[in-house]
């Protein structure tokens, strides 16, 4: 055991906490080296000391002090708040992102709302449509003229009529007693004058029709459609002997523009 | 002229009526919804406001036959079920009166009805009609007969292959459209200024004269030109269809 040794573990050999053979060892060195004994004097002197000392506690004027220094922080960072607010680009953008954030939640509910009243919109017109389908054909069998032409004037308001429809326009168009209706009932098909089922009625009408008004409404959408197989119809009725002259006029006039 | 004559006459035909307590049908309407009459006559008809149809024939050349008394007479058309020369069958809620006489046998017809049932008059080859205060539905046609409607409301129907159609209304009825059509006749039309009405005037020779402004007027200020395409306007923001069309004859569209 030597002198730097001894030093090392003086403090665990005064409180008693090393083993038999080092104590053993150390109280020997000691007993040698008056220099040791000296530290070992010094050592047991401070903890004494220390063992002895009480807590101090921070005194009164301390905390106030304190508590000064923070209000003049405080003080000092209001006095420089509204500076800020004017000039920091961080918190310009820090808004801009929340006015952004509110204008996009916004806009997406929007959106999305607007996807479902629009489906909803569609849906009542669909409603609608199949209404007014089942008025028109309730409607088309009615012995008054007025509600047969009204309902064919509904079928106008059709985007797509299906063929059970069309149909009983047609049989409007071919075999109603009413001119008026008759009339209304070209008017009406000329609407979905794309359909091959409308053109064929439309020349079998020129075929059978009477009434002059009802040829002559035929015979314009029949020209205007550029329809050539209308024109054999067209020039068969020509030469008909009680064919009223202004009807006669329509003819030649449509015969001159179907190319 | 023949109209003037006709006016001036009629004074005189009415006093002749009255002279000669002309027979008449009348007929109760009840369980009836609907009253077709057929007669190439000159017909004469106004609303009545009992429940009944009152048929009478207008005189002249009605006049009984002393020779015939004790016979009946009879008819290619049917059987005269009411004693003034028509048949009348009922088909479910629909009164059919057929005139079983010749157009030159009869001098015309006054008919008073009540507005409770829809009429439909067909006044055959040579008939022609004046209707007055009429409200409910009406569908008539004539071939080379005038129509006159007086103070009616429609719904109506109304085409005459060469005749003239008056039609004045005092209100129009939205239930359901308004039809009317002359192949070489001319169509002259009376609106009331406040009437709410969708038009579509439509002739294909003739021309169109309207009290409404019926075509907006272009932007670049030129004058719309319509050609064969109809002309479709509203009138106080639209109503229930009122379509005119006319072939040779004008369209007149007046405002009252």
């Amino acid at each position: 055991m030597n002198c730097i040794k001894t030093e090392e573990k003086i403090i665990d050999y005064l409180e008693g906490g090393l083993p038999d053979a080092e104590k053993l060892a150390i109280a020997a060195h000691l007993r040698q080296c008056p220099a040791c004994r000296t530290v070992l004097g010094q050592t047991r002197g401070f903890l004494e000391r220390t063992d002895n000392l009480h807590w101090e506690s921070p005194s009164p004027a301390l905390r106030e002090s304190f508590e000064r220094m923070l209000a003049d922080e405080k003080q000092q960072q209001l006095a420089k708040e509204p500076v800020r607010i004017g000039f920091s680009w961080k918190t310009v953008l820090r808004v801009a992102a929340v006015l952004l954030l509110i204008a996009g939640s916004y806009w997406v509910g929007t959106y999305r709302s607007g996807k479902f009243s629009d489906t909803r919109i569609s849906q009542m017109e669909n409603q609608l449509q199949e209404l007014k389908a089942e008025m028109t054909l309730a409607l088309l069998n009615n012995p008054s003229a007025s509600k047969r032409i009204q309902a064919v004037n509904y079928s106008e308001e059709l985007q797509t009529p299906d063929k059970k429809i069309l149909q009983a326009i047609i049989t409007r168009l071919h075999s109603d007693e009413n001119v008026n209706v008759r009339m209304a009932a070209a008017e009406a098909l000329w609407k979905f004058k794309q359909e091959e089922l409308v053109k064929q009625a439309l020349i079998r009408s020129l075929e059978i029709e009477k009434n002059p008004d009802v040829q002559i409404l035929v015979i314009q959408f029949l020209t205007e459609a550029q329809e050539k197989r209308a024109v054999q119809p067209m020039k068969k009725l020509l030469v008909q002997p009680d064919l009223e002259p202004y009807v006669k006029d329509q003819l030649s006039n449509g015969l001159k523009r179907i190319i | 002229m023949i109209k003037q004559v006709l006016l001036l006459a009629l004074p005189l035909l009415a006093a002749y009526n009255f002279a000669t307590a002309q027979k008449s049908f009348k007929k109760s309407l009840s369980g009836i919804t609907r009253v077709e009459i057929h007669s190439e006559t000159s017909i004469e008809l106004s609303k009545s406001s009992g429940n009944e149809l009152v048929l009478a024939p207008n005189g002249l050349s009605d006049k009984e036959d002393e020779k015939a008394s004790g016979l009946k007479p009879i008819y290619p058309g049917g059987t005269d079920n009411t004693g003034i020369g028509f048949k009348m069958e009922q088909k479910g809620a629909t009164l059919i009166l057929t005139d079983l006489q010749a157009h030159f046998n009869r001098s015309g017809l006054v008919i008073q009805l009540p507005s409770t049932v829809s009429l439909m008059l067909d006044c055959g080859s040579l008939g022609n009609a004046v209707i007055n205060g009429w409200t409910a539905e009406l569908e008539i046609k004539t071939n080379v007969g005038e129509i006159n409607l007086v103070n009616v409301t429609g719904p109506i129907t109304a085409h005459s292959s060469t005749g003239t159609i008056k039609v004045n209304f005092s209100q129009v009825n939205q239930t359901a459209p308004i039809s009317i059509a002359s192949s070489t006749g001319d169509i002259d039309v009376t609106l009331p200024e406040s009437a709410n009405a969708s038009v579509e005037l439509k002739s294909v020779i003739g021309g169109v004269f309207s009290a409404f402004d019926l075509v907006p007027a272009r932007q670049d200020g030129l004058k719309p030109i319509s050609g064969h395409k109809s002309i479709e306007g509203k009138i106080n923001n639209g109503g229930v269809k009122i379509s005119l069309r006319a072939s040779t004859g004008n369209i007149y569209l007046r405002k009252k």
